[in-house]
């Protein structure tokens, strides 16, 4: 009760003082989990980004319909057990029939010719089974491998600029995230040595009357506790008045943020937690500097 | 109990305010500290009382040279101790009672709630302060906030008072109620190490005493009479 009491006196000394440094550390604290959260959720979009692709396997002109079927079987084991969401990959096989009915729309003329040449035009108009879909890297190995599969081509590079974009903005959160911690700390190390020095008589007080080094940090420990708990309250009651809308500003900027996540209540935990363990242990630390009653020359 | 070797002592400046003080003290001694302002009183106190360390020579108290101790033998000698600086120095959050009775609980002892109550209540009594027992150390006056200060030294039995100028701000009546407390205090087996200027009270209440003068100790008699 004691210790509470002089905890308290920055507030009854300065409590506007306090009260910024509630409110700056309420929105760092915000910031920073704005920032993390931004990070977090624009991975798995860079990682779909990357990893999305259309494979197309193109079959030796000589595969009879059970080789092909086997192959079709083969690339959808290798799709299954590489696949990064369940329904992010689709395998069709195209037959030289299908084939030319896809080019009767954009070159009836051309298709006209391939017919023209009778049963040997399946010999001219390959075969080939696409693969399309959120798949791994080693995907396109593994096919090209699998026996009476003559060539592949992939587009993996398809959307290299736009991944690369999003990386860039990950790396730019991820390092002021960097930053709106290290303002944090240096806004609390600051408090935290005001308070000590309105702190310091007390203290060498309760040096003289035989005080251990741990109750002497109290004070200041319990004064950290209560502004960075404050401070992490501050942050969550932003964060709760504005989360719902997170998602929906995000997914106005791309059609890539489709798939971000909504912002979880867990953050808000997070961020009272992280309030009170940087107000405890820069407290803490900081609790043992100064005091009158240390030793002089 | 107090032994002084060869103590000198300075600050930054580089201006001696002790030069090579020796002075003993023996468990149940009562010794003045004499001297006008500025000669050193308050530093010598204060080395004794473990706040400062001398620049140069040993204090030992208990048995224990002050530069040398663990930080643990350290927090046993100051609560052995009750001390009265010159600038008081109460925690103006608590309240008279809270200051009193926060310093008998780091004195180390066992409390027993209804025990310590009464035992602080009888002692703000005899110091005038019964019906300030309730009010914050911040709004009281510079002689009451003396005399919690000298109540905080008394309520844990030290071994030891190391009090400076403790009746500075003190009418007369108060001024000998303080020191019948300090000489109930000695004949139950305390030691007392007072500095003060008022010549009065060294006529009045006589023991041993050491006169200080620009720093060294110049007179040091049986009884002291000046």
């Amino acid at each position: 009760m004691f210790l509470l009491r002089i905890a308290l006196r920055p507030w009854r000394s300065s409590w506007g003082n306090q009260l910024l440094a509630i409110a700056s550390l309420g929105i760092l604290i915000f910031f920073s989990a704005l920032l993390y959260w931004f990070g977090a959720s624009v991975s798995p979009v860079i990682k779909r980004l990357t990893n999305e692709q259309i494979i197309t396997a193109y079959l030796e002109p000589s595969v009879t319909e059970d080789q092909q079927v086997q192959v079709v079987d083969s690339i959808r084991v290798i799709v299954g057990s590489g696949a990064n969401r369940d329904s992010g990959a689709s395998i069709d096989l195209i037959e030289p029939e299908d084939f030319l009915a896809k080019l009767d729309q954009p070159y009836p003329e051309l298709a006209q010719q391939l017919r023209d040449l009778g049963p040997e035009f399946k010999t001219v108009v390959p075969k080939y089974i696409n693969i399309s879909g959120d798949l791994t890297g080693d995907t396109l190995g593994k096919i090209k491998a699998l026996p009476f599969v003559a060539e592949t081509e992939s587009s993996a590079d398809r959307y290299e600029s736009v991944s690369g974009a999003f990386r860039a903005f990950k790396i730019i959160s991820l390092s002021l995230l960097g930053g709106a911690l290290v303002a944090l700390i240096t806004a609390m190390v600051l408090l935290s040595r005001l308070n000590q020095q309105i702190f310091s008589d007390s203290l060498s007080v309760f040096r003289l009357l035989g005080a251990d080094e741990t109750l002497l940090r109290m004070p200041n420990t319990i004064a950290g506790l209560i502004t960075g708990l404050s401070g992490g309250v501050v942050a969550a009651l932003i964060w709760l008045s504005i989360s719902g809308q997170l998602g929906d500003w995000l997914r106005l900027l791309s059609p890539f943020f489709s798939e971000i996540p909504e912002p979880g209540y867990a953050i808000i935990f997070y961020q009272v937690i992280l309030g009170v363990l940087i107000g405890v242990s820069i407290g803490f630390l900081l609790g043992k500097t100064s005091t009158r009653g240390s030793k002089q020359t | 109990m107090i032994t002084l070797r060869g103590v000198s002592k300075w600050y930054y400046e580089g201006e001696k305010v002790l030069t090579t003080v020796n002075l003993a003290l023996k468990q149940g001694d009562f010794l003045y500290v004499l001297g006008g302002s500025g000669v050193g009183k308050s530093t010598l106190l204060r080395l004794v009382a473990s706040e400062e360390h001398a620049s140069v020579g040993s204090v030992e108290l208990f048995g224990y040279d002050l530069a040398r101790v663990s930080p643990l033998t350290l927090k046993a000698i100051r609560r052995s101790i009750g001390y009265v600086p010159q600038d008081i120095r109460l925690i103006p959050d608590l309240t008279v009672f809270d200051n009193v009775v926060l310093s008998l609980s780091l004195s180390g002892r066992p409390i027993v709630s209804k025990q310590v109550r009464t035992a602080v209540n009888e002692l703000l009594e005899r110091m005038g302060l019964i019906g300030k027992r309730g009010v914050l150390a911040s709004r009281i006056s510079g002689g009451e906030a003396q005399r919690v200060a000298v109540a905080r030294a008394l309520v844990r039995t030290p071994e030891l008072i190391v009090a400076d100028e403790p009746t500075g701000a003190q009418d007369r009546e108060h001024t000998w109620s303080m020191m019948d407390l300090f000489v109930t205090a000695n004949k139950a087996g305390c030691s007392i190490l007072l500095a003060t200027h008022d010549r009065e009270i060294v006529r009045r209440v006589q023991k041993r005493c050491a006169v200080l003068d620009h720093g060294q100790v110049r007179v040091e008699d049986s009884v002291c009479f000046f």
